[in-house]
């Protein structure tokens, strides 16, 4: 890259965000008659959680919402995506309203509104209530209907003012490390489970669509998918099909039935006797059309063939999500992750802007030109707050190094739209608790002080400028 | 020298269970167990391995039943696998399934060996897993429905029945720590799972009643032995802690139609809703309680900050000794094993025995008493003569056979016990790795070899007794 500066511009429209989840910022959990999620009982288990953090206050969101709001009006932010916590609004996951719970989304997106925010609601990022746990959860094929009836409630409360819903995300997280690998909960290890909350989840998200398009809501609606740069070791067959194979269960797995309405075949054979059954049907219900893809990106795995191998992952003490390719993946596919070699964010996930072009690449081109969102990129970096400011250059150099990525791929003629950020402010990190921070704005979990972090600052200037200078 | 000799018709017997020996897990139209879900799913087991093929029992259970008899078994303990039986977790029977156990059945008795079933060896099938399994308060009525099913067809036979192999390990390390199937890691579900583990055995017991059965029915607890590490207040406090939630939780309400009210204070929000007419419903009565037994954990307080155990779980995930998800549960530090150990392991306590039988017929008033399993994992080798000589095993069963006449002396009701295993078998989530067997198995070849254990115990039940003179100097 050459020294003279140059302005990187995007798209006009381009949708410029950050992102958090209920959980992980809301606190409050049991509060106004919410049901518990699976994540209660799962983060109240001794030796579960990174220092046993749990998530019963986190950013104290949901009694600072307005707060919160502010610093987006105040940054000029665009665009906020947030998730919706299942058991606030339907305690037992099936029936029963809870008005108040469903009432805090309401008066959510009513502030973004008047601030000028775009609300974009995931519809489930992984707060299964605890009943439908006790049901099965993701393995029970009812669970599809459970969410397409929670999921209509939100479209007949928040359709008229939300432009952008995703179903869930990350489905490979969901099935993947719910329930093949266990870092997540409910914590099941067992590959036949996990290919039916595989099949099961899909399903979820395509009633969800059928029950979207039904419901007359205005806004468009799409998935977000965990994305990795998987790339082979070698040029060997071996190391190709060892590569493809991974590509295959981390990504077409999820998006090839949802846009073309049929799985991968190699998997299918790949797994055997614990690929599920399910009616031909399904695959129709699942392809119901969406309007754009969104996805997560964080980082590349390089992957060698493993036949007899043991199964080694790319990092041990994962977060049970989007990052590098773990242990159980490894195990299961018989592929082994090359150790990386850096750099490395704080939390030893190495940094590969270019994977973000390389797999925005091969959406185009594999799906045809469908519409895409990134709905999350960011990272983990220690913060110190000095004089009530941040500097995370770190982090700053990260989010302009992936939007670079990014912008290449829009001028190869990817169809991207937006970016999201994660995290908005820093969250209850699932298992690494509240000592991982990915935020754009710094949460001090004592008096529950926000301060915009330098990334944040640079972040909003960049969504005022569409752009940013090199 | 004296004899310690056994009361008149006390029940000698072995036991193994289905998913450990049989092999063939699909066959016949069975259904695809947790336990199978679970060995073929990587990196559960620790030898990468599974019971596709296990002792192959399914298909050389004539051999079997036949080396069974050459030792002279009085009894043999073996489990009926709901997944081949029921294979949705409820619904349509799968009798051609029940057709093996009617014929493992017949060929126990025409060798004179009382058979025992265990209703409940870990093997549920996958489609009640994936309606939730035992964290779901309708598995307990799908497991009346499975039991009725076995009832049906053998109760008119069986001499005595086995409910749920240790309904604890099931709950603890299968919902709470997640180290056997189904995994899951979560205490509040771990909580419900043992309620309806419990609501599940008294629907059976209540099925069992009505199904004009000739046997008896026991329940099959894990029996740790818990001692405190000291006589300070906070230790004993700790052990009493321990003991209600490995040992009283299920015992009290099987027995006593009651939960400890300390343990519903201290899981607070944690603690299972209960409905009326559910602790009746659990302490449906029994005809004996059944106990396995393996080991003693000593424990000390540890409810200050920092505290907490940071031990790795390594072990099988049942009725050994305390595991690191127990210690930060309840708040205590297990003592490093201070006596000899097994090959897992586990310490050699067979006073832990006797003291645990005393406490049981004190507390449950005089109740009879079946052992349904102890035993020892040693690492055993084959001598050039073909021989394995597990002059360890033999120790440690005489030991503990000693310790349960001792309990006898002292007045507990004790009619029977088993040894685990009868045969070398796959041991869930240690694989092949560990043996138990009074028989060795050559997993390549299907060889068994009756190890000098297994000699030494034919003795034993042909003389009702052994020599206390023998009692090791442990």
């Amino acid at each position: 890259m050459g020294l003279a500066t140059s302005v990187i511009r995007f798209p006009d429209g381009f949708l410029w965000g950050a992102a958090t989840s209920a959980q992980q910022v809301e606190g409050s959990l049991l509060a106004d008659g919410a049901g518990r999620s699976m994540w209660y009982g799962f983060a109240r288990t001794p030796g579960h959680i990174i220092g046993g953090d749990l998530q019963d206050v986190a950013c104290d969101h949901y009694v600072r919402y307005r707060e919160d709001v502010a610093v987006m009006r105040d940054l000029g932010l665009p665009a906020y995506q947030f998730s919706t916590s299942w058991a606030r609004v339907l305690p037992d996951g099936s029936g029963r309203l809870n008005a108040k719970g469903l009432d805090f989304y309401d008066r959510l997106v009513d502030e973004l509104l008047e601030a000028d925010v775009s609300p974009m609601v995931v519809i489930y990022t992984w707060e299964l209530p605890e009943a439908l746990a006790d049901r099965g959860g993701w393995t029970n094929r009812d669970c599809a209907s459970w969410m397409a009836e929670f999921a209509t409630v939100l479209f007949d409360r928040l359709g008229d003012r939300v432009n952008h819903w995703l179903t869930m995300c990350e489905p490979m997280s969901v099935a993947h490390y719910g329930y093949v690998v266990g870092d997540l909960a409910p914590g099941i290890r067992d590959v036949h489970a996990g290919l039916r909350a595989t099949h099961n989840v899909l399903l979820g998200h395509g009633r969800t669509v059928e029950a979207f398009r039904a419901s007359g809501a205005k806004g468009e609606i799409g998935i977000i998918n965990a994305m990795a740069d998987i790339r082979p070791a070698s040029d060997s067959p071996e190391d190709v099909a060892a590569a493809e194979r991974t590509h295959a269960y981390y990504h077409a797995l999820y998006l090839d039935p949802i846009v073309r309405g049929e799985y991968p075949r190699e998997l299918m054979g790949w797994f055997e006797e614990a690929w599920p059954t399910y009616p031909d049907d399904d695959l129709a219900v699942i392809s119901t059309p969406m309007d754009f893809i969104g996805i997560d990106y964080y980082c590349g795995s390089v992957v060698a063939d493993d036949p007899d191998g043991a199964g080694t992952g790319g990092i041990a003490d994962e977060i049970g999500a989007a990052g590098p390719i773990g242990d159980g993946l490894a195990r299961m596919l018989k592929v082994r992750v090359l150790p990386p070699t850096g750099p490395f964010t704080d939390v030893g996930w190495e940094i590969t802007p270019d994977g973000l072009h390389h797999v925005l690449c091969w959406l185009g081109d594999r799906y045809g030109g469908m519409p895409v969102y990134i709905t999350e990129i960011g990272a983990v970096f220690e913060d110190t707050v000095v004089d009530g400011t941040v500097d995370d250059a770190g982090r700053q150099a990260y989010i302009r190094d992936h939007l670079l990525s990014a912008h290449r791929a829009i001028a190869d003629g990817v169809d991207l739209r937006g970016c999201f950020i994660w995290s908005f402010t820093d969250t209850w990190e699932y298992n690494l608790g509240y000592g991982a921070r990915f935020g754009l704005v710094h949460v001090d979990y004592e008096t529950q002080k926000r301060t915009v972090k330098g990334s944040g600052e640079w972040y909003a200037g960049v969504a005022r400028a569409n752009g940013f200078e090199l | 020298m004296s004899f310690a000799r056994f009361p008149d018709g006390f029940l000698w017997g072995a036991a193994t269970s289905a998913y450990q020996i049989e092999g063939s897990p699909l066959a016949n139209g069975a259904s695809a167990s947790i336990q199978h879900r679970f060995a073929h799913t990587p990196g559960n087991t620790i030898d990468d391995s599974n019971g596709d093929i296990a002792a192959d029992h399914f298909n050389r259970f004539r051999d079997d039943v036949a080396l069974m008899a050459q030792l002279g078994l009085g009894a043999y303990q073996f489990s009926v696998p709901w997944s081949r039986i029921i294979p949705d977790g409820h619904g349509a029977i799968n009798h051609r399934a029940l057709d093996f156990y009617d014929a493992l059945v017949d060929e126990l008795l025409a060798a004179g060996i009382a058979p025992v079933p265990v209703l409940y060896v870990w093997e549920l099938p996958g489609a009640a897993q994936d309606r939730g399994g035992w964290a779901n308060r309708d598995c307990a009525d799908w497991f009346a429905e499975f039991s009725t099913a076995a009832f049906a067809r053998l109760a008119d036979r069986a001499t005595h029945w086995f409910t749920i192999c240790e309904p604890q390990s099931v709950a603890h390390f299968g919902y709470v720590i997640g180290e056997l199937a189904p995994c899951m890691r979560d205490l509040y579900a771990g909580m419900r799972a043992a309620h309806h583990l419990l609501l599940g055995q008294g629907k059976a017991v209540a099925a069992f009643r009505a199904s004009g059965a000739t046997g008896e029915i026991g329940n099959y607890h894990a029996l740790t032995d818990i001692v405190a590490a000291s006589d300070s207040e906070a230790d004993a406090a700790a052990a009493e802690r321990a003991n209600a939630y490995v040992n009283t939780l299920y015992l009290d309400a099987i027995v006593t139609g009651r939960y400890p009210d300390e343990l519903a204070e201290w899981f607070g929000p944690t603690w299972p809703e209960v409905r009326e007419g559910d602790l009746a419903t659990i302490s449906e009565p029994l005809d004996f309680l059944g106990f396995s037994y393996y080991s003693h954990t000593v424990v000390a307080d540890a409810t200050l900050p920092g505290d907490g155990a940071d031990r790795r779980v390594d072990d099988i995930g049942a009725a050994g000794p305390l595991d690191s998800g127990v210690e930060r549960l309840m708040r205590i530090r297990a003592l490093p094993p201070a006596r000899p150990t097994t090959g897992l392991g586990w310490e050699i306590v067979p006073d832990g025995l006797t003291r645990q039988l005393r406490w049981v017929t004190e507390r449950y008033g005089n109740p009879p008493i079946y052992i349904g399993e102890m035993g020892a994992s040693f690492d055993d080798v084959v001598d050039p003569e073909g021989r394995v000589r597990d002059a360890e095993r033999i120790a440690y069963n005489r030991d503990h056979i000693l310790a349960a006449h001792a309990a006898l002396e002292d007045g507990v009701d004790l009619r029977g016990l088993f040894l685990w295993s009868l045969m070398d078998t796959y041991e869930f989530n240690l694989g092949y790795t560990t043996r138990f067997g009074l028989i060795r198995v050559d997993y390549e070849t299907q060889e068994r070899i009756v190890k000098d254990s297994g000699y030494w115990y034919r003795d034993v039940m042909a003389a009702n007794g052994l020599e206390v003179e023998q009692r090791s100097d442990r």
